[in-house]
């Protein structure tokens, strides 16, 4: 683990204490991150949604985190006061979550609600705002003429994600966390709002952290990617390499996709891998 | 021989004073024993097709034939088309009662119907889906999103439909879970010898289970997908 990484995480462990007993959704998970695109991909209950809400610092509880160590770029997250963290969510670290309708203010404009957070973290000239926000929506591939003026029950869902993902973007981050950003999103839609993603990402050298159940669909997308399976990361693979990683989880999340070239076949499924690690058989 | 033949079939929904056309004339043929899929995008209607189908959604016009029965606008279903068409939600948290156990749930449709039931019968169902019989006193929170729709598909079966009409089914589910209610609904069309529609967003779902698909766009079908065409 370097030392110049974007983001360093060792020994992260995330437990939830319920009555008496504390369970632990994350264990001890270690792993650090550059400006690439890195997928965490998991299953329900894996644990990496509440692992990029600890990377924000918004776990509320009954959940707790803990780690040894939490670096980005340079600085120690396990130490900031609430200021600093506001400070730092939107300007250094950026989240994108699943439904753009859920997170942008149903009563505000799209272009109000984007200079709202060019104003909370830059002193800008109203003119420059507006140039910044008709160029942010520009490269989400949205005329500023036409969805500056609407209400976010006015977009689509693809049109929402877009708004979302320049809103997130505004602040040049340099690293974008993305929680199933394409879930809610119909089929044909998901492909081109995480290529825009990719292509946003590597264009301004940030870091993304995409988070997604769907193996096939991010690997295309990320250089790298780290599997979870309840509270760990099991496997850690070069994307191009997915193919051929050697671990039973990873194997199944890969081949387990339907297509038209399965019909007719049994898909496989994880039921012996996940017996074999009931049973203590596994890490 | 057609297990279901559409002809002209509309559904207008109204409101705001304006009339929005769901459903334009559509015309459908599904084979018997064959698994037919529907797709669109969002607002195409092919869930409000699939409800007609069901029974439902009673206000339409046009011509439907079920089972070799012809079914009229505005009716319920009466007699053993009630059992031998069910449905399977997208969401099967919303269509099991949260307070009623599962055998509760798979009990109903045999009760409603006037059917014998029995505990032994439940265990049946249950392990017909590969769930543990020992699952039966559960309430619905008490499972796994994809335990959950197979506790769907087992009440479905319950009354030994002939069609079984599907909305979204793993659209819910995690990858792995999918493949597993995929390979499910593979396994019972072939012991039950139902015919089976599909509707789904997900052209992968669809090119995996369908022996022919429809492509459907603004209350039509824009086009019909034989085996070959699909990808």
């Amino acid at each position: 683990m370097s030392d110049d990484a974007l983001l360093a995480v060792r020994g992260l462990s995330i437990r939830v204490r319920a009555g008496r007993e504390l369970k632990t959704v994350v264990d001890s998970i270690s792993f650090a991150m550059g400006s690439e695109r890195v997928a965490l991909v998991g299953e329900s209950g894996s644990g990496k949604s509440v692992t990029a809400r600890a990377l924000l610092g918004l776990l509320r509880k009954p959940l707790e985190a803990q780690a040894e160590r939490m670096q980005f770029a340079g600085r120690d997250l396990r130490t900031l006061s609430s200021a600093q963290w506001s400070r730092l969510r939107g300007s250094g670290l950026a989240l994108v979550v699943q439904d753009p309708r859920h997170a942008l203010n149903p009563v505000l404009r799209v272009g109000h609600q984007l200079e709202e957070s060019l104003r909370i973290h830059q002193r800008l000239a109203a003119a420059e705002r507006r140039r910044r926000i008709a160029e942010m929506l520009d490269a989400v591939g949205l005329s500023a003429r036409r969805v500056q003026d609407l209400y976010p029950h006015q977009l689509s869902g693809g049109m929402g994600q877009r708004v979302m993902l320049a809103m997130m973007l505004i602040n040049g981050p340099r690293l974008l966390i993305a929680d199933e950003p394409t879930s809610a999103l119909d089929a044909q839609l998901r492909d081109q709002v995480l290529e825009l993603m990719s292509t946003l990402v590597a264009d301004r050298r940030m870091g993304l952290l995409l988070i997604s159940h769907d193996l096939p669909q991010v690997a295309r997308y990320c250089d790298r990617v780290l599997v979870m399976y309840r509270g760990r990361i099991v496997d850690e693979s070069a994307a191009s390499q997915l193919a051929h990683s050697r671990h039973p989880y990873t194997r199944t999340l890969w081949a387990c996709r339907p297509s038209a070239a399965t019909y007719g076949t049994e898909l496989p499924v994880l039921a012996d891998w996940s017996e074999a690690v009931s049973a203590g058989a596994s890490p | 021989m057609n297990c279901i033949e559409v002809r002209r079939l509309s559904v207008r929904l109204s409101g705001n004073g304006a009339e929005q056309h769901v459903l334009r004339a559509l015309d459908l043929e599904v084979r018997t024993g064959e698994i037919f899929g529907l797709m669109g995008q969002s607002g195409c209607g092919k869930s409000t097709l699939l409800r007609v189908l069901a029974g439902v959604n009673r206000q339409w016009q046009g011509q439907v034939r079920l089972l070799e029965r012809e079914l009229m606008p505005r009716r319920r279903f009466t007699g053993a088309l009630r059992r031998e068409v069910q449905m399977v939600f997208q969401d099967p948290y919303a269509s099991l009662h949260p307070l009623h156990t599962i055998e509760r749930a798979l009990r109903e449709p045999l009760r409603v119907n006037g059917i014998a039931d029995s505990r032994a019968r439940v265990h049946q169902a249950l392990e017909e889906v590969r769930l543990a019989p020992s699952l039966a006193q559960r309430y619905p929170h008490e499972l796994s999103g994809g335990q959950r729709q197979r506790v769907a598909i087992a009440r479905a079966l319950m009354l030994r439909p002939v069609l079984l009409l599907l909305d979204e089914p793993t659209s819910a589910l995690d990858l792995s879970v999918q493949a597993e209610v995929l390979n499910l609904l593979n396994q019972v069309r072939v012991t039950h010898r139902m015919t089976l529609v599909l509707v789904s967003h997900d052209r992968d779902v669809i090119g995996h289970l369908c022996d022919r698909a429809a492509v459907m766009r603004a209350g039509r079908i824009e086009r019909l997908l034989e085996r070959t065409e699909m990808r």
